[in-house]
């Protein structure tokens, strides 16, 4: 499954690094000049405080647009699992066959972010992640790329038609992106929106690679870990067992 | 050309059928973006610096009017885009349409028509959005900074329905919007003043038609826009616009009467 992933992106593999684009030019564009307006955010700068956010979301991007528009692509329009499920494969194989390929594309883009993050630290002279606990940052990416992505393909097989994921996107996505620490602390949020961020994937992700790029490493970080744990495999036990249904019928 | 009001026509009856979805992407995106950019990280910016932001107010009046003028940027890109394609490659609407009196200047101008009206729409709501958060006052000057607003989506649209004419398939879409819009959405002073930038990124944002938009509809909006620079970049605007107006005239004749 991975193999015939990576087989179809080496001919669009434009959109790939085009994805991987997207949160730098957010990173350059909102840290670096927003941040030259802003002194601190907690006490560090603004590029530190916003990158470790721009991470998850980054994260997240890849489980939406792989996790769901791809995998809806194959399931409804091309039917490709059903040509697949010809073969000796099973649905578990193809379930984990695609969350596999999620893990490999996040840890790409992940990976490429830290370093980009690197790079600008050297070239600024003010180093973006403060910690030498980032080390920690590339495999918590990995973390909450799959988590996501298994939430995302868990969402996409109730979806029928492909108008819906307009709601999808805009009444979860976007709001996520914009409201779950990833451009300002939550504590500047309202207590009771407050609680609900608090509930939502996206923050935790957030917070999770937050305290490892500044090195700001508490208690909670075990229970980000493991919300995100928890969610992935949840999401993925019901994936599972809705692409069952879907698919053999 | 009073065919081309039968493009308007055709495309509003489909939108009654699909405004739902729409309404996300067009209105409360901008809103969202308002609060949690302009209200979230306004509340984050150093009272010591914000002297830097121009217009004497607080970052969300600076952040307002250019965020009138990307959202314009961006429903008419995507307006432009993905229903142009689909009518000429996948539906094939645009092959019927010429099948009836209507020529293919009726196609382009009833489109562009179309777009102005849904930008004209998305651009009222979000002012009056912009107003009840205080980010925007209603002044005389406020239609024509929405007239100004729509202009800059239409610069973006006459030159993509252009290019939609000229391809096979819609992935080059994926990288317009992400290599193109996006960095122009960045760095064309919508978030901050371009002088913030390096000299090389200056240049890009002063070939953004957002950039020339952006200009235009905030100092309207901040009652400080000098009438010889409002010239300049309403200038570059028109020209962009007819240049992508004549050379989609000529990629739809290439690609429909081939």
């Amino acid at each position: 499954m991975v193999q015939r992933n990576l087989l179809v992106y080496k001919h669009t593999w434009m959109v790939i690094v085009t994805g991987f684009f997207e949160p730098v030019f957010f990173l350059l564009g909102i840290g670096l000049g927003i941040g030259a307006l802003v002194s601190s955010v907690d006490g560090i700068s603004y590029v530190s405080f916003v990158a470790p956010g721009l991470l998850a979301a980054s994260c997240l991007n890849g489980a939406v647009t792989d996790g769901c528009f791809n995998i809806w692509f194959k399931l409804h329009f091309m039917k490709t699992y059903d040509g697949i499920l010809a073969t000796p494969m099973r649905v578990p194989d193809v379930a984990f066959g695609e969350m596999m390929w999620a893990v490999t594309r996040g840890s790409i883009y992940a990976g490429c972010f830290l370093v980009v993050l690197l790079v600008i630290g050297g070239i600024t002279g003010r180093p973006v992640l403060l910690s030498p606990l980032a080390i920690f940052a590339f495999p918590a990416a990995v973390l909450a790329a799959t988590s996501f992505s298994a939430l995302f393909v868990c969402i996409t097989t109730f979806v029928r038609k492909i108008e819906d994921f307009d709601t999808v996107v805009g009444l979860a996505v976007m709001p996520m992106f914009l409201f779950s620490g990833t451009f300002f602390p939550i504590s500047r949020v309202p207590l009771i929106p407050r609680v609900v961020v608090e509930l939502l994937p996206l923050y935790h992700g957030t917070a999770m690679l937050r305290q490892l790029t500044t090195g700001t490493v508490d208690r909670t970080l075990a229970l980000h870990v493991g919300y995100l744990v928890i969610l992935g495999v949840a999401a993925f036990t019901v994936a599972m067992r809705r692409l069952e249904r879907a698919l053999i019928k | 050309m009073t065919r081309a009001i039968r493009i308007v026509q055709r495309n509003a009856v489909v939108y009654r059928h699909i405004w739902r979805g729409s309404l996300f992407s067009s209105f409360l995106q901008p809103t969202l973006y308002l609060l949690a950019l302009g209200v979230g990280v306004g509340s984050l910016i150093d009272p010591r610096r914000a002297a830097a932001i121009p217009g004497g107010g607080g970052y969300l009046q600076f952040l307002a009017p250019g965020l009138l003028a990307a959202a314009c940027m961006q429903v008419a890109s995507f307006e432009s885009s993905w229903p142009v394609i689909g009518k000429i490659l996948w539906a094939r609407n645009y092959y019927a349409m010429l099948a009836t009196p209507l020529a293919v200047d009726d196609l382009i101008v009833g489109e562009l028509l179309w777009i102005a009206i849904r930008l004209t729409t998305v651009g009222t709501a979000f002012v009056l959005v912009a107003f009840a958060f205080g980010a925007m006052h209603l002044t005389p000057a406020t239609p024509v900074a929405l007239f100004l607003a729509v202009l800059t989506g239409l610069t973006f649209s006459a030159p993509i329905v252009a290019y939609a004419a000229t391809l096979k398939s819609g992935e080059n879409f994926n990288v317009l919007f992400r290599l193109i819009l996006s960095p122009l959405f960045m760095f064309s002073g919508v978030f901050f003043p371009i002088d913030r930038l390096p000299a090389a990124l200056q240049w890009v944002a002063k070939v953004s038609p957002l950039y020339h938009g952006v200009q235009l509809v905030r100092g309207l909006a901040l009652g400080q826009l000098d009438p010889r620079v409002a010239m300049m970049h309403l200038s570059f605007l028109l020209v962009l616009f007819t240049a992508g107006v004549l050379v989609a005239r000529h990629t739809f004749r290439r690609k429909l009467y081939a």
